[in-house]
């Protein structure tokens, strides 16, 4: 199944390849124009009717769902690298003044057994979003890990007692209700937007029968999503004048906004990833194949990163003949500590 | 005398060692690394690190599942595994510091370390901990005065700060970040709990880029001597006023 997809292009034709596979980016992967102008932004939404928003984001959740069940070579790097988005958002509504090339390095410039520090923390609990299984995800284990790297520092009973009201919101409400529920359950136990958005995309993902999770909600950085409100939602636990309508309205906004940019991001990484495969028969070097794997399954790698069966320089190398095929991009910008992702 | 033993030609009790435990069924197998892993953790004075771990229990074994497992069960204990400056080690839970302090008159069983700290070196380690990750070079530039090797050597020491990401800057310096026990020594739950956190936060002052071309409008700079209870106090009522 896999090797005929390496290799046939290799064979058929030098010039650059597409490789015309019914299963990977279709043209049905893209987002129909209607439903991109059917879903409203911070702006516009005020002239939405509910009824349209849910619709819309309906519609997007469908699309997504079609993507992600495709199971892509390449989800892997599609998952890891919204989770980057998600970081950087969340880095952003700490107040922290990390980007997302900034979160990157923190995570692969450290050495194993160092501290990635705090910003690093932000992209790991995302990172666990998008690799832990999704059934495992609302775990008391899971949970208190991801507390720990958004800076919480909760006793046991409070993740008890979180896992506990997730674990309520999973079984009974309709899906809005869950969604909404989830940022409702975290700041009822004294945690932030970040907290929310993680536990709503994990919920999703299990109420949608997805095998790994899809760092939506973090994304999105949202109406009301500012510093000011999580203070104030943490210390009165009153939120503002909002009614339950105009919150659902505004979560189904963001929701089917965040769809449509992971379906964005998954035709441009799809395309990425077939040229990446693309020109795979092509190379010489040792391992190669592990390292176009790594790839395909990881936001971005540095030539450090311990590759079975290919040395430091090696995967430099291979990383620049990646480079100047086109099948592979620098990340960083730097001429040093270069980092490299699809 | 565990260590004189263990110091006793080692060469052959690796070989003796059976790290598998192939003739267990798979439950007692874990079990068994468990208690291995836990009981090491526990001799050491030190953190134990992963390769470490990885000479007692099987080839198979993901450490970081067994030490899971035996966090889970200290849940309830007063005491906790802890990754700590790339090892693993027991700590007592925050809640329980004000016990320990008052048991011993010092946070860490009597050794009385946060009073070794000079002002400077709090000086310096409140810049990390505020402002981390941050190189020892960044450090500098912010105090504009070298910050010696030896200061950083003493923070680490003391186990207050540990290594953190590299600077992707000529030489790959090591930044530094705060550490667990940093948190445990100043009563600290998480890094939130830093005076002014979420002031600084919501000022969008956390930036290192800032406080290197000196956008960050405080007496810091001007040395070690004077005024560094208040600079934090300052820049907030700059920013709230």
């Amino acid at each position: 199944m896999v090797l005929p997809m390496i290799l046939h292009p290799g064979f058929t034709s030098r010039q650059p390849v597409t490789v015309r596979d019914a299963t990977s980016a279709a043209p049905g992967a893209a987002v129909p124009a209607w439903l991109r102008a059917a879903v409203p932004d911070a702006k516009t939404l005020g002239s939405h009717g509910i009824e349209d928003v849910a619709l819309a984001a309906g519609a997007a959740l469908g699309a997504l769902d079609a993507v992600v069940r495709r199971q892509e070579r390449w989800a892997g790097a599609w998952r890891q690298r919204l989770a980057v988005t998600a970081a950087a958002v969340t880095a952003r509504q700490a107040g922290r003044m990390e980007d997302e090339n900034a979160l990157r390095d923190a995570v692969l410039l450290t050495r194993p057994g160092d501290d990635v520090g705090p910003a690093g923390r932000l992209l790991l609990a995302w990172h666990r979003l998008a690799t832990r299984p999704a059934e495992e995800l609302l775990t008391r284990r899971h949970l208190a890990a991801v507390l720990d790297a958004f800076g919480y520092a909760p006793e046991d009973a409070v993740v008890g007692a979180l896992a506990d009201d997730v674990r309520q919101r999973a079984a009974g409400t309709g899906t809005v209700g869950m969604l909404a529920g989830a940022s409702m359950v975290a700041g009822r136990h004294g945690f932030g937007h970040a907290v929310g958005a993680w536990l709503a995309d994990a919920l999703l993902a299990q109420r949608l029968g997805w095998s790994h999770a899809v760092p939506l909600q973090g994304g999105e950085a949202g109406v009301g999503t500012g510093a000011r409100s999580r203070r104030s939602a943490g210390s009165t636990g009153v939120t503002n004048v909002e009614t339950d309508a105009e919150r659902a309205k505004s979560l189904l906004a963001a929701q089917a906004l965040a769809a449509i940019r992971a379906i964005d991001l998954s035709t441009d990484l799809g395309r990425r990833a077939e040229r990446l495969l693309g020109v795979a028969p092509r190379l010489r070097a040792k391992a190669a194949d592990a390292v176009v794997e790594r790839l395909l399954s990881d936001d971005a790698i540095v030539a450090s990163d311990r590759i079975a069966g290919i040395s430091d320089r090696g995967l430099r190398r291979l990383f620049d003949r990646l480079v100047e095929l086109g099948a592979l991009r620098e990340l960083s910008g730097r001429a040093t500590f270069r980092i490299y992702g699809l | 005398m565990a260590g004189e033993s263990a110091r006793r030609g080692r060469a052959d009790e690796d070989a003796l060692f059976d790290r598998e435990l192939d003739q267990l069924p798979p439950e007692a197998r874990w079990r068994e690394w468990m208690n291995r892993v836990e009981a090491v953790i526990f001799a050491a004075s030190e953190p134990v690190a992963r390769e470490t771990l990885a000479r007692i229990v099987g080839k198979s074994c993901s450490i970081d599942l067994l030490i899971d497992d035996i966090r889970e069960e200290l849940r309830g204990r007063p005491y906790d595994l802890v990754t700590v400056a790339g090892g693993w080690k027991h700590l007592t839970r925050p809640p329980y510091a004000d016990a320990i302090r008052s048991a011993f008159g010092t946070a860490a069983g009597g050794s009385g370390r946060a009073k070794d700290l000079t002002q400077s070196e709090v000086l310096v380690l409140m810049c990390i901990a505020y402002f981390q990750p941050i190189t020892r070079a960044e450090l500098s530039t912010f105090f504009g005065k070298e910050v010696s090797r030896d200061l950083i050597g003493h923070l680490r020491g003391a186990k207050l700060i540990a290594s953190g990401p590299r600077s992707p800057t000529p030489g790959a310096p090591y930044t530094y970040v705060t550490t667990k026990e940093f948190l445990l020594e100043f009563g600290l739950n998480t890094l939130r709990d830093l005076p002014d956190f979420e002031a600084l936060e919501d000022a969008g002052l956390l930036s290192k880029e800032k406080l290197l071309s000196g956008d960050i409008p405080v007496g810091l700079a001007s040395g070690e001597d004077n005024g560094e209870e208040q600079p934090e106090d300052d820049i907030v009522e700059d920013k709230l006023s």
